[in-house]
């Protein structure tokens, strides 16, 4: 009887932490949108700035084309649907001078690599300016960002060791679930830990209604 | 007991299926500060010596009284000490300057270097360093030693020699497959 409710407990124990369980992340930029801290999390960040998305821009040389990706994903806990915007704030003001000497380019993974929602000097807010919308995203649903930066060979000597800051601004606004809502890989994997949860439950109660039962009629 | 378990099922059922239909609508922003940042060429000329009773070389000074015949220790190397590959070549100038009240034609040859050229290839006044030179690594010396010909008459008694090295690095990287082919190489020289 102990070892039968010492294995329940178990189990409960293993779906909670099923539950909260956050996957670390790559070497990519991601973006984490998290109902449950009603924040975003930026990783993996850098010594410069603790949440820096752009792993591949470090130690960059005059020539240099480089691919950068990032992950933007809602990993709410229960089914919560949210839309994602993001928009640029443009280079830091010490910045401008170095960035504006390099070309970017940010698309989504998904669409055809000409549609860029920026394609411009890295300074600039361009095609950046106004929100962007990114799309829906249900729990464990994700979009993903291809950034391509251009350091043109000309570049000089004045640039060794410089420094560029981006800000990046991104939005989540939550939306009530429609019935006719298509279930994403997120929001079944909470389904069935929460189902989980509620047949364990609901056999311990059996059980023990149904010794219970046995007992009185002993008596 | 059993009764306190009874409750605690039934409260967990209750839960379940609270926490998977209760919602709530609100919007977040936030901001992420994201770095670019460049990388570096950065080169160390390395002059030394090996003095007169042997041991581990030293950083190289001036010799004085120096006779015809002599040949002096003077060790010409290259150290990477930025954070990327470079591609190395080295100027070499010579002069002798005659003491003052003396004149005569001078002849430079008269003091040679042992120039290292398996390592390096001389090209258009510039000796090139064969390889590229990895972040933190030093090249083979371009020469350990200047000789003084023991056929200097004396017109070169009190003058001077004076060498001057000059080194410059450029990228490696998107920069060529040879140090030939590099590109971008410093317009000025440092000595």
């Amino acid at each position: 009887m102990k070892s039968f409710i010492k294995n329940v407990v178990v189990l409960l124990v293993v779906a909670t932490m099923l539950c909260g369980l956050a996957v670390s992340a790559g070497a990519q930029g991601k973006v984490t949108y998290s109902e449950d801290s009603d924040k975003f999390i930026f990783e993996p960040g850098s010594d410069q700035s603790p949440t820096d998305l752009f792993t591949e821009y470090k130690g960059l040389m005059p020539g240099d084309v480089v691919k950068q990706d990032i992950t933007v994903k809602n990993d709410s806990s229960n089914g919560v649907k949210v839309n994602i915007f993001v928009r640029s704030l443009g280079a830091q003001n010490d910045s401008a001078d170095f960035l504006s000497q390099l070309h970017l380019t940010v698309a989504k993974a998904e669409e055809n690599e000409m549609a860029y929602m920026f394609d411009a000097a890295a300074d600039q807010t361009a095609g950046m300016t106004d929100w962007v919308f990114l799309g829906t995203l249900y729990s464990g649903g994700e979009v993903n960002l291809v950034l391509n930066l251009e350091i043109p060979i000309e570049l000089g000597n004045d640039f060794q060791d410089a420094m560029g800051y981006i800000d990046w601004e991104f939005k989540a606004e939550e939306l009530p679930i429609e019935p006719d809502d298509p279930v994403k890989p997120g929001d079944s994997s909470n389904i069935i830990i929460y189902g989980i949860i509620a047949i364990l439950s609901l056999f311990a109660l059996f059980f023990f209604l149904t010794k219970r039962r046995k007992q009185t009629e002993q008596y | 007991m059993k009764k306190k378990i009874l409750v605690i099922a039934f409260i967990a059922v209750c839960l379940s299926i609270v926490a998977y239909s209760t919602t709530a609508f609100f919007s977040v922003d936030d901001t992420a500060t994201n770095v670019i940042t460049m990388g570096n060429i950065k080169i160390e000329l390395e002059e030394l010596a090996i003095p007169d009773d042997g041991g581990d070389p030293v950083p190289f000074s001036d010799v004085i009284d120096v006779l015809p015949g002599t040949n002096v220790s003077k060790i010409v190397q290259v150290k990477n000490t930025g954070n990327n590959s470079a591609w190395i070549r080295i100027s070499i100038d010579k002069a002798i300057e005659l003491a003052e009240g003396i004149n005569g034609e001078v002849d430079v040859a008269l003091v040679s270097l042992n120039v290292n050229t398996e390592n390096w290839t001389e090209l258009d006044g510039y000796y090139y360093y064969n390889t590229a030179l990895n972040a933190g690594e030093t090249t083979e010396p371009l020469f350990t030693t200047v000789s003084f010909a023991s056929n200097m008459g004396n017109i070169y008694q009190q003058s001077k020699a004076i060498i001057k090295v000059f080194a410059q690095a450029t990228q490696t990287a998107n920069n060529g497959e040879t140090v030939f082919e590099a590109a971008g190489w410093p317009a000025e020289q440092a000595e």
